[in-house]
């Protein structure tokens, strides 16, 4: 299991990476043209709007999974408990607790695109099949599920900001 | 009034479980849901709010000024900034401190975040400082109070979740954070005076420099006014909204990042994923507290409270007064962020109800944010400095703080007892 991951975990981890990037800095560039675009020469970016909407959800869900493995959610972190073994209790029992919130709400997601898929809602101007990507960010949000297990069972492997592990 | 003290009690004992506290926040949500109406309503409500949170167009406000900072921050700007301060109040007595302020103040007029103009101050300014034989407590004072004031001057991350809780204008939000933004360095220069005045060996002067330099120090700071200019500048005269403002800056610090700051495709890439990973994690949080305030709104909990307080006959000022103090109780223990997500719903209503402007309220949240940032014993950005002087304790760093804690209790002072602080700039927009 521990070889399984530690060769898949960097694969797995760059794919995620490059796609949260990829999307952040689509967004960027969308909104600055389509501004530019509406200020000097009088003409928006054709569906400027909805692909911002998509390219956002895109690059957070593409990137929870990374915030979930790499434990980078907010945390109140005021007491450490006294004992190792109860902290390891705590630390299963917390990423458990997320793995099935996360599940819970991608379950949700999918429901929601199963009924965009039957109403074959589109978005307005470039008719982008909105249950495209309510399937989608159903299907991350499982991942960032799994994420979560992964984390739950797998305490002491870490990742550093390349995504290598370092322990 | 009873379930809502209920949900915060059980998101509490999620919170010290470690459950991240987003999902405290959500699960407590969802479940006060399914007890005031049905499971299943609760269930479609979470598939909801998850769906329309991560595709809300005005919401690619956050990821677009996080984004921007991060450029800013390796456009070295800093630097310069830091510079040009020096040049003008260096010779004080404590002016090194004071230009740490100043330029905090004016890193902060492009960066939206206190977190990164902290950690950008501690690589600049405590070499610096140290050099001059700087007290210790001084540094550390200086530099985690002064990054507070990414968030009290606008582009404001804090602002934008106040805003997005709220429905009040961002950029409105934005205009209302100059005036009192000032003030707060005028304050904290004056904490640091008050430093220096009991312990003149804490703040040595430096050298005093000439017009010349000065000049030219401030020649070289054309990149930061330029970007203030164009995105508030813009946002204040209705060219553009908070969105597209954000999207231009991002746009521009990136320009000034690889042609300044000289930022290469390899680190680029770092600058967009660690952007990505806080703004995945800060919506996670905005999903949460929409769901928990999903349920608070069906319970009789804000209702209670705005009778509780019109019938128990309170001045309007002693209200807000036990809200502040509510919020720096809150600020010791809670992320900030996190703290007026989850919150806001619940006061807001009150203080707008009893005649105050939500704009004014914006601002005073802000302040009190400022002020949970740098206490014990979860003062995010005393943490942060600390990384950087590893020698210092963490009862000296609380002891460098507090001179400038009482400065922003000064100007929260000021803000109750003149509203108008805040929304002088506000009338005047278009």
């Amino acid at each position: 299991m521990r070889n399984i991951l530690s060769s898949t975990v960097p694969w797995i981890s760059a794919f995620f990476r490059h796609m949260s990037a990829i999307m952040l800095f689509a967004l960027m560039m969308l909104t600055c043209v389509d501004v530019l675009g509406r200020y000097f020469f009088n003409h928006p970016v054709y569906g400027g709007l909805e692909l911002t909407e998509i390219l956002l959800a895109g690059m957070i869900f593409f990137t929870l999974p990374l915030v979930s493995y790499r434990s980078e959610h907010v945390v109140i972190d005021l007491f450490t408990l006294p004992s190792e073994r109860l902290r390891l209790v705590q630390h299963v029992l917390a990423n458990l607790i997320c793995a099935a919130a996360a599940a819970v709400i991608s379950y949700q997601l999918w429901l929601r695109a199963i009924r965009l898929d039957r109403a074959g809602e589109t978005t307005i101007q470039i008719q982008i099949p909105m249950d495209w990507v309510a399937y989608g960010i159903s299907i991350l949000m499982a991942l960032t599920a799994v994420a979560f297990l992964v984390r739950a069972f797998v305490r002491d492997l870490h990742t550093n900001s390349t995504g290598e592990i370092v322990s | 009034m009873i379930e809502t003290l209920a949900g915060f009690a059980a998101f509490l004992a999620l919170a010290f479980l470690r459950i991240p506290l987003a999902i405290a926040m959500g699960i407590v949500g969802f479940f006060g849901f399914a007890y005031m109406v049905s499971a299943s309503a609760s269930l479609a409500m979470v598939g909801q709010v998850t769906y329309e949170t991560g595709l809300a167009y005005t919401l690619s406000v956050i990821p677009l000024f996080i984004l921007m900072g991060n450029f800013i921050v390796r456009a070295k700007l800093a630097e310069e900034i830091y510079r040009a301060a020096y040049a003008f109040i260096g010779h004080w007595p404590g002016g090194l401190a004071m230009s740490t302020v100043v330029a905090c103040g004016g890193f902060g007029s492009i960066c939206g975040s206190a977190l990164a103009t902290t950690a950008t101050f501690c690589r600049i300014a405590v070499p610096s400082m140290t050099a001059f034989s700087y007290k210790p407590h001084l540094i550390a004072g200086t530099i985690a109070a002064g990054g507070t004031l990414g968030i009290l001057i606008p582009p404001s991350l804090v602002f934008v979740i106040y805003g997005i809780m709220t429905d009040e204008s961002i950029g409105r939000l934005f205009i209302a954070g100059i005036i009192p933004g000032i003030l707060a360095i005028m304050l904290m220069c004056g904490a640091v005076l008050f430093i220096v005045y009991r312990d003149p060996e804490a703040g040595p002067k430096g050298t005093r420099q000439s017009w010349m330099t000065r000049l030219v120090s401030l020649r070289r700071i054309w990149a930061v006014m330029l970007l203030f200019v164009i995105i508030l500048g813009g946002i204040y005269a209705g060219v553009f909204t908070a969105t597209e403002g954000a999207g231009i800056g991002a746009g521009g610090a990136l320009l000034f990042a690889i042609f300044l700051g000289r930022l290469r495709v390899r680190e680029l890439a770092d600058v967009l994923v660690q952007s990505a990973i806080t703004t995945a994690s800060l919506f996670m949080i905005l999903i949460g507290a929409l769901i928990f305030a999903n349920f608070v709104n069906l319970t009789s909990m804000p209702r209670d409270l705005v009778a509780f307080i019109e019938g128990a006959n309170m001045s309007p000022s002693v209200v807000v007064l036990m809200i502040c103090a509510i919020y720096i109780i809150l600020g010791m223990a809670m992320e900030e962020l996190s703290m007026i997500a989850l919150t806001v719903p619940l006061f807001y209503p009150i203080v707008t109800d009893i005649g105050y402007s939500g704009i004014w309220f914006g601002v005073v949240v802000v302040v009190v944010c400022q002020i949970g940032l740098t206490t014990p014993p979860v003062g995010i950005n005393i943490f942060l400095v600390k990384s950087m002087m590893p020698d210092l304790s963490i009862r000296e760093a609380f002891r460098g703080t507090w001179p400038f804690n009482f400065a922003l209790m000064i100007l929260l002072g000021l803000l109750i007892l003149m509203p108008d602080l805040a929304t002088i700039l506000v009338d005047y927009m278009r």
